[in-house]
C-alpha cells in the first residue's frame, strides 16, 4: 500500500523532483569545477530563472486549460509590457503605477481577444495566440521610436536589483507569485474549475463548471503576468528592445514540462515551474562554465525535455493503457 | 412472406452447425454481462438475437467476434475448436466472422471506395489503377445488397447521410469473400423502409446459398419476416429459443419481459413523497433537432423515469434540460430550481481522473460558488463528508485517487457530487450501468430519499427493471413522447410495445443530405491566394510575367515544402514544432559541412533525416505527446545548427545550385522541382498506402482492426514529413547560397498556419496538401502585397496573423451555415 502511494506520488511529481535533484547535482558540479560550492552561484542562477518563472507560470495557466492549448503570445506580451512600462515611466518613479496599470489593461485586452478567438471563433489556441503575437509585435514596433525606453525608474530598478541578506527580492516576489497561483489553483473555485476543464471539458461542463468564464480569466491572467514580466525584465537588462521576449517562447514551455505540468492539461504545478526554470538556467550556466557554446546548450535543453518526458511516460504510459483497456471493456 | 423458403428450426439444426458456442460467460466486474450462454448456429441460417436493453446481446456478439475476451466457454467454428485465449478481432476475421457494428467503423475522412480498399486490401491488388478496382468493388457490393442505391462511391463519407453510411458499412462487410458468418447489430436502425426490404431480400437469398447470419434487431416485424430462428436473451442468460414458426410478435414480447425483476405491474411506491411546487420542469411543444413536440411537466418530489429503446431522445431531453437549467431558458421550456447532472459514461464525461475522491465530489459545489472564494480544506471536507459517509464509499479515505475506486464506487462519488451541490433537480443519465446489486439498491434508496426531500429526480435508465423505482414514467420513441404514465397504471408490456412500435415511424426515403455541391476544403485558401495575387498584379503587372512569377517562387518555395511536411503530421492529428529548426539545420549542414567535406556532410544529412522516422517510432511506442517530442527536437536541431555555424554564412555546393536553382530557357529548375514535389506529395497521399495513412488520422482503432500496423504508419508519416522538410532545407541553401541557423525559424508556425488555412483541422485527419500549398503561398504573398502597397515590412507578420484569423472565422461561419 505504502509502495503504491509512493508510486502515485512519484508519477505525479517525478519530473520536477528529478529536476530538483538534477539542480543540486549541477550546482555541486559547478562548484567543484569552478569557484567552490557557494550559495552565491545558486542564488545568481535563481535570480535569472525568476524572470523565466513568471512567463512559465503564465504559460502554465493556459496549458492547463487543456486540449493542447499553448499561449504563443507571451513573448509579444513581454516585449509590449517592457515598452509600455519604460515608455510611460520615462525614468520617473511617479509614473510607475499608471504604467503598470496600463500594462495590466493591455494584458486584459490581449487575454480577452485570445480567449474570444479560442472560445467563440473556435480557432485552435496555438494559431489564435500566434496571430495575436504577430499583432502585438507589430504594435510594439510602431511605438518603438516614440518613447525613451532606456531610462529605468529607480524604484523599478530597486525591485529588480535589491538584495536582502544577499538574496535578490525578486526571487521572493516570484516565490510569492507562485504561492499565490498555487493557492488559486488548489483552494479557489476558479482553480478547481480550471483543473477540471483541463482534464475533461465535457465532464466539467456537465459538472456545472462555468467553462467560458474560467477560460477567459485564464488567458487574461496569463497575458497580464507576461506583461508584468516584461516590465521587470526590461528593468534588469536596462531597457526595452524588440524581440526581447522571443527566448521565452520555447523556454516557458520547457520549464513547465520539466516542472511536471501536463501539456494535455488538467494538472499544473506552480512550484515545479520554479524548479523547472531554475534547472534550465543551471543547465545553461554549468554548460557555459564548461565552455559549451550556445548550440550545445540548446541541444542539451532539447534532450532534457525529451528525456524527462520519456521517464515520466514509462509509468503513465502503462497506466493509460490499462485504463484504456478497462474503458473499452466497460463500453462493451 | 417467405414461408416456402423458411426451413423449420429442427430441419436447420440437422445440418452440421457452423458455430457452436458453449457456456459463454463474460464478466465485467462486478456485473455478469453474459452468464453461461450456449448457442448453435446452423449453416445457412438467419438467427435473430433479441432481448430488452442490457440483456447481454451486444456482449455476446463482442465475445463471438473477439472484441471482448470470454471468461469461460468454448467455441467451435466449422467443427474445429477455436483457441479463445488467443482470440482477437483479426483471428475472427481470419475464420470468416464479420460484424457490422452499431457504431460505424468507417474512416470519415475518406471516400466510399477508399473505405472499401482499407478493409479489403487483399482484393484490391493492383498498384496502378487500384482506385478503379476499388470503385468497382464498392459499386458492385453496394448494388448487390441495395440495388439502385444512388450512392456515389467517389463521395466522401462525410457527405453521406447516416443511412447511407450504414449501407456502406453493410455492403463493405458483404464484399469480403472469405466471410462465413456475418453478425449484424441493429443494421436497420437508421435505414429507410425500402433499403430495409432490400437488405432482407439479400439476406434471405444469400442464406439460401449458404451464408450464415446473426441478426440483432429491436424490430420484431423484421425478425419475423426474415429469421429462421430466434434466440431471446434476458439478464445475460438464454431465455428462449426456437424456430420462427413457433413464435409470434406477442410471444417474443412476452418472453423478453416475463420473469424480469419487477415484471408485471410495477410495484407501487410505499408512500408517495409530497410534491414540492417550487421545483419543476415544464416543456410545451418543445422542439430540437432530435426532440419533437415534447410536452410534459414534472415537479419536485417526483422521480421521473425516461425510458424507451436507446437513442430515441431520452439522452437529448436530459441534456437539453441541463443546458436550459444552466443558461437562459429557451421558449417552450421553463425550469425552476438548480440543476445538476450525473453522467452515465463515467470515463468519458464523469470523473476527473487526475483528482482525489474529495475533489471529484466537491467540484460542482465549488464551481457554483464565487470564482475567487477561498475554499478551505475544512470547507471542502465538511461539504463532502456527510454524503461520503452516507453513501459508504469504499476507499482509503477521501484523499485517495478516484481511479483507485471500483466502477460502482466511482458512480457513488458522481451522485454525491450532485447531492453535495444541493441541486434541486437531479438529472441521472443511466447512473447504475455496470454497478453491482447492493450498490444499486443503495442508490435507489438514495434517489427516493432525494425525492422525498422535495427534489425532482429525472432518470434515464437503460435497465427496464429500474422503472419500478420511479414515480412517473415517460416513454420516448424517435424523439416523441409516446407514453406518460403514473407508475400505478402501467405494465412492462405496455412500455416495451410502445418502445418497439416503430414501423409507422420509419421514414419513407433516405433523407437526402442537401445536394449542394460541396466546396473542396482548399477553396478558401485558393480564393485567398487568387485575390491576393490579383491585387498584387494590379499594383505591379510585372508579377504576371514569367520573371515576376519566378521571383515569387523563390520567396515561397521553402515554406511550401515545410507546409507539405506539416500537412502529413497534422493529418495524423499531431503537430511538428520542429519544422523550422530542422529546415535550418539541413540548410546549415548543406552550406558548411557538405561544402567542405562532402562525405561527412552526407553522413550528417542522412542521420538527421533518419531521426524523423525514429521520432515517429518513439511517439508510437511510448505514447508520448508529439508536440513535446518535436518541441524538444527543435531545440536539438537549432543547437546542432548553431554548433556547426554560429553566424550566417557558408556556401552552397555548386552542384546543388545547378540542380535546384538554375535558369533554363524554359523555366528555372526551382520551379520545376517545386511542382514536382507538390505533385509527388499529392500522388503519394492518393496512393494505396497514402490512403491508409490518411485513415490512421481519422480512426486509428478501425485501421488497426483492419490489420494495418500502427508503428509502420507512424514511422512512414514522420519519414515523409522529414523528407519534405529536408528538401525545404536543400532548396533554401540553393536559393540563398548561404545558411543561417535561425532564418527558417518562422516556418514552424507559418507551416501550421498554412495547413489550417488550407482547410485542415487539428483532429480527424482532415487536411489537404493542395490547400496547404495555397495557404503557404498566400501567407508569403501577403508580404509581397504589403511591399507593393509600400507598407513597411514591420506590418507583414501582423497582417499575416489578421488574415489568418479572418480566414478561420469565415470558415467557421460557413460551417455554421452548413449546419442550419
Amino acid at each position: 500500500m505504502k509502495n503504491m502511494k509512493a508510486k502515485a506520488f512519484f508519477s505525479r511529481n517525478g519530473s520536477w523532483i528529478l529536476a530538483m535533484l538534477g539542480s543540486i547535482v549541477l550546482w555541486i558540479l559547478m562548484g567543484l569545477s569552478g569557484n567552490g560550492i557557494t550559495i552565491r552561484s545558486l542564488i545568481d542562477n535563481a535570480y535569472t530563472a525568476s524572470f523565466l518563472a513568471i512567463a512559465g507560470l503564465a504559460q502554465m495557466l493556459v496549458v492547463t486549460t487543456g486540449r493542447g492549448a499553448i499561449d504563443l503570445s507571451i513573448p509579444g506580451m513581454i516585449t509590449l509590457g517592457a515598452y509600455v512600462s519604460m515608455g510611460v515611466c520615462n525614468g520617473s518613479n511617479a509614473m510607475i503605477i499608471p504604467a503598470i496599470l496600463l500594462v495590466i489593461l493591455l494584458g486584459v485586452i490581449v487575454g480577452l481577444l485570445n480567449s474570444s478567438m479560442v472560445i467563440f471563433l473556435g480557432i485552435p489556441a496555438i494559431i489564435a495566440t500566434m496571430a495575436m503575437n504577430y499583432i502585438i509585435v507589430t504594435g510594439t514596433m510602431l511605438i518603438n521610436n516614440t518613447f525613451n525606453v532606456f531610462t529605468i525608474p529607480s524604484i523599478l530598478k530597486a525591485i529588480v536589483q535589491t538584495r536582502v541578506m544577499g538574496i535578490p527580492i525578486i526571487i521572493g516576489i516570484v516565490v510569492i507569485l507562485a504561492l499565490f497561483i498555487h493557492f488559486l489553483l488548489s483552494s479557489t473555485s476558479y482553480g478547481k474549475s480550471l483543473l477540471a476543464m483541463g482534464q475533461n471539458l465535457e465532464a466539467a461542463r456537465l459538472a456545472s463548471v462555468r467553462v467560458v468564464r474560467v477560460e477567459v480569466l485564464t488567458y487574461v491572467l496569463a497575458s497580464v503576468f507576461a506583461g508584468i514580466a516584461g516590465a521587470l525584465i526590461s528593468a534588469r537588462v536596462t531597457g526595452a528592445y524588440l524581440g526581447m521576449g522571443d527566448n521565452y517562447q520555447m523556454e516557458s514551455i520547457a520549464c513547465i514540462v520539466i516542472g511536471g505540468t501536463l501539456m494535455s492539461g488538467g494538472r499544473a504545478n506552480a512550484f515545479g515551474t520554479l524548479v523547472g526554470s531554475l534547472f534550465l538556467y543551471l543547465t545553461i550556466s554549468s554548460m557555459q562554465l564548461m565552455g559549451a557554446d550556445a548550440g550545445i546548450q540548446s541541444v542539451v535543453k532539447g534532450a532534457l525535455i525529451i528525456a524527462l518526458l520519456l521517464v515520466g511516460a514509462s509509468e503513465n504510459g502503462e497506466q493509460r493503457d490499462g485504463r484504456r483497456h478497462k474503458a473499452g471493456a466497460e463500453q462493451a | 412472406m417467405n414461408t416456402e423458403t423458411n426451413r423449420t428450426f429442427e430441419e436447420a439444426a440437422e445440418c452440421a452447425p457452423l458455430v457452436r458456442a458453449e457456456g459463454f460467460r463474460v464478466v465485467y466486474y462486478p456485473t455478469v454481462a453474459v452468464n453461461c450462454v450456449s448457442m448453435t448456429i446452423p449453416r445457412g441460417a438467419i438467427v435473430a438475437l433479441i432481448g430488452a436493453n442490457g440483456a447481454g446481446k451486444s456482449t455476446l456478439i463482442k465475445a463471438l467476434s473477439g472484441i471482448v475476451r470470454c471468461d469461460e466457454g468454448e467455441l467451435y467454428f466449422d467443427e474445429k475448436k477455436v483457441d479463445l485465449q488467443h482470440y482477437s478481432p483479426s483471428a475472427a476475421r481470419a475464420l470468416g466472422i464479420r460484424v457490422v457494428h452499431q457504431e460505424l467503423s468507417l474512416c470519415k475522412n475518406l471516400t466510399v471506395y477508399e473505405n472499401f480498399f482499407i478493409e479489403q486490401a487483399q482484393i484490391v491488388k493492383k498498384k496502378f489503377g487500384w482506385r478503379k478496382q476499388a470503385k468497382e468493388l464498392a459499386k458492385a457490393a453496394l448494388d448487390k445488397v441495395f440495388p439502385g442505391n444512388g450512392i456515389d462511391v467517389s463521395a466522401g463519407l462525410n457527405d453521406l447521410s447516416i443511412a447511407q453510411q450504414q449501407m456502406v458499412e453493410i455492403a463493405r462487410a458483404t464484399s469480403d469473400q472469405n466471410m462465413r458468418l456475418l453478425i449484424l447489430d441493429e443494421p436497420t436502425s437508421s435505414l429507410p423502409i425500402e433499403q430495409t426490404l432490400q437488405l432482407q431480400q439479400y439476406l434471405t437469398k444469400t442464406a439460401r446459398e449458404g451464408m450464415t447470419y446473426i441478426y440483432i434487431s429491436h424490430r420484431l416485424k423484421e425478425v419475423i419476416s426474415i429469421a429462421d430462428s430466434v434466440f431471446i436473451m434476458q439478464n445475460g442468460n438464454e431465455k428462449w429459443r426456437g424456430g420462427i414458426r413457433e413464435t409470434s410478435e406477442e410471444h417474443m414480447l412476452k418472453m423478453m419481459v416475463e420473469g424480469m425483476e419487477g415484471a408485471g405491474t410495477l410495484e407501487e411506491q410505499s408512500e408517495r413523497p409530497a410534491h414540492n411546487p417550487d421545483v419543476g420542469v415544464r416543456c410545451e411543444c418543445y422542439h430540437t433537432a432530435s426532440l419533437h413536440n415534447v410536452s410534459f411537466q414534472a415537479i419536485g418530489g417526483q422521480i421521473l423515469g425516461l425510458t424507451g429503446l436507446e437513442g430515441n431522445g431520452q439522452l437529448d431531453l436530459l441534456q437539453e434540460i441541463f443546458r436550459c437549467g444552466r443558461k437562459r431558458a429557451k421558449s417552450g421550456i421553463s425550469i425552476k430550481g438548480r440543476v445538476a447532472y450525473v453522467a452515465g459514461d463515467r470515463k468519458k464525461e464523469g470523473i476527473f481522473p487526475l483528482w482525489s475522491i474529495l475533489d471529484n465530489q466537491v467540484v460542482t459545489k465549488a464551481a457554483n460558488t464565487n470564482l475567487f472564494r477561498y475554499l478551505s480544506r475544512d470547507w471542502v471536507q465538511d461539504s463532502v463528508q456527510y454524503w461520503y459517509d452516507k453513501l459508504r464509499i469504499k476507499s482509503n479515505g477521501t484523499s485517495a485517487g478516484i481511479t483507485s475506486l471500483s466502477g460502482g464506487n466511482q458512480q457513488k462519488v458522481l451522485i454525491a457530487r450532485a447531492l453535495v451541490a444541493n441541486a434541486d433537480i437531479i438529472l441521472l443519465d443511466d447512473p447504475t450501468r455496470g454497478v453491482d446489486q447492493p450498490t444499486k439498491n443503495a442508490l435507489y434508496a438514495l434517489f427516493r430519499e432525494a425525492a422525498a426531500s422535495g427534489k425532482l429526480v429525472i432518470w434515464r435508465t437503460s435497465d427496464d427493471a429500474e422503472l419500478r423505482y420511479c414515480t412517473d414514467l415517460m416513454v420516448l420513441n424517435s424523439g416523441h413522447i409516446v407514453g406518460k404514465f403514473d407508475n400505478t397504471n402501467v405494465s412492462h408490456e405496455t412500455i416495451i410495445s410502445l418502445s418497439f412500435k416503430s414501423d409507422d415511424e420509419k421514414c419513407e426515403k433516405i433523407e437526402e443530405k442537401r445536394r449542394r455541391v460541396r466546396t473542396p476544403l482548399f477553396t478558401f485558401s485558393l480564393v485567398a491566394l487568387l485575390v491576393i495575387y490579383a491585387i498584387c498584379s494590379l499594383k505591379s503587372p510585372l508579377l504576371l510575367s514569367k520573371y515576376g512569377l519566378q521571383l515569387m517562387v523563390v520567396g515561397f518555395a521553402s515554406l511550401v515544402l515545410c507546409s507539405l511536411g506539416q500537412t502529413f503530421i497534422i493529418g495524423l492529428g499531431h503537430v511538428d514544432l520542429g519544422v523550422g529548426a530542422f529546415c535550418g539545420l539541413v540548410n546549415v549542414i548543406c552550406c558548411t559541412t557538405l561544402y567542405d567535406k562532402p562525405v561527412l556532410g552526407t553522413v550528417f544529412l542522412a542521420s538527421a533525416f533518419l531521426a524523423y522516422p525514429l521520432m515517429g517510432y518513439i511517439i508510437h511506442k511510448r505514447r508520448v505527446p508529439a508536440i513535446i517530442v518535436t518541441l524538444g527536437m527543435s531545440f536539438i536541431w537549432y543547437g546542432l545548427a548553431l554548433s556547426l555555424q554560429s553566424m550566417p554564412g557558408g556556401t552552397c555546393p555548386a552542384w546543388i545550385r545547378t540542380v535546384f536553382y538554375t535558369n533554363t530557357p524554359v523555366v528555372n529548375t526551382l520551379f520545376f522541382w517545386l511542382v514536382a514535389f507538390i505533385v509527388l506529395a499529392i500522388v503519394f497521399y492518393r496512393s494505396r498506402y497514402g490512403t491508409v495513412l490518411r485513415g490512421f488520422g481519422n480512426n486509428e482503432t478501425a485501421m488497426v482492426n483492419s490489420g494495418w500496423s500502427r508503428a509502420k504508419a507512424y514511422m512512414s508519416i514522420y519519414a515523409l514529413a522529414g523528407a519534405f522538410t529536408f528538401m525545404a532545407g536543400i532548396l533554401t541553401s540553393a536559393i540563398n547560397n548561404a545558411s543561417d541557423p535561425a532564418a527558417s525559424g518562422s516556418y514552424t508556425v507559418l507551416s501550421v498556419a498554412a495547413v489550417i488555412i488550407g482547410g485542415g483541422y487539428f483532429s480527424g485527419g482532415v487536411v489537404t496538401l493542395f490547400g496547404a500549398v495555397c495557404g503557404a503561398v498566400s501567407l508569403t504573398m501577403i508580404g509581397v502585397l504589403l511591399g507593393l502597397l509600400k507598407v513597411s515590412t514591420d506590418f507583414t507578420a501582423s497582417i499575416q496573423g489578421l488574415v489568418l484569423i479572418l480566414i478561420l472565422s469565415l470558415r467557421l461561419l460557413k460551417k455554421k451555415e452548413g449546419k442550419v
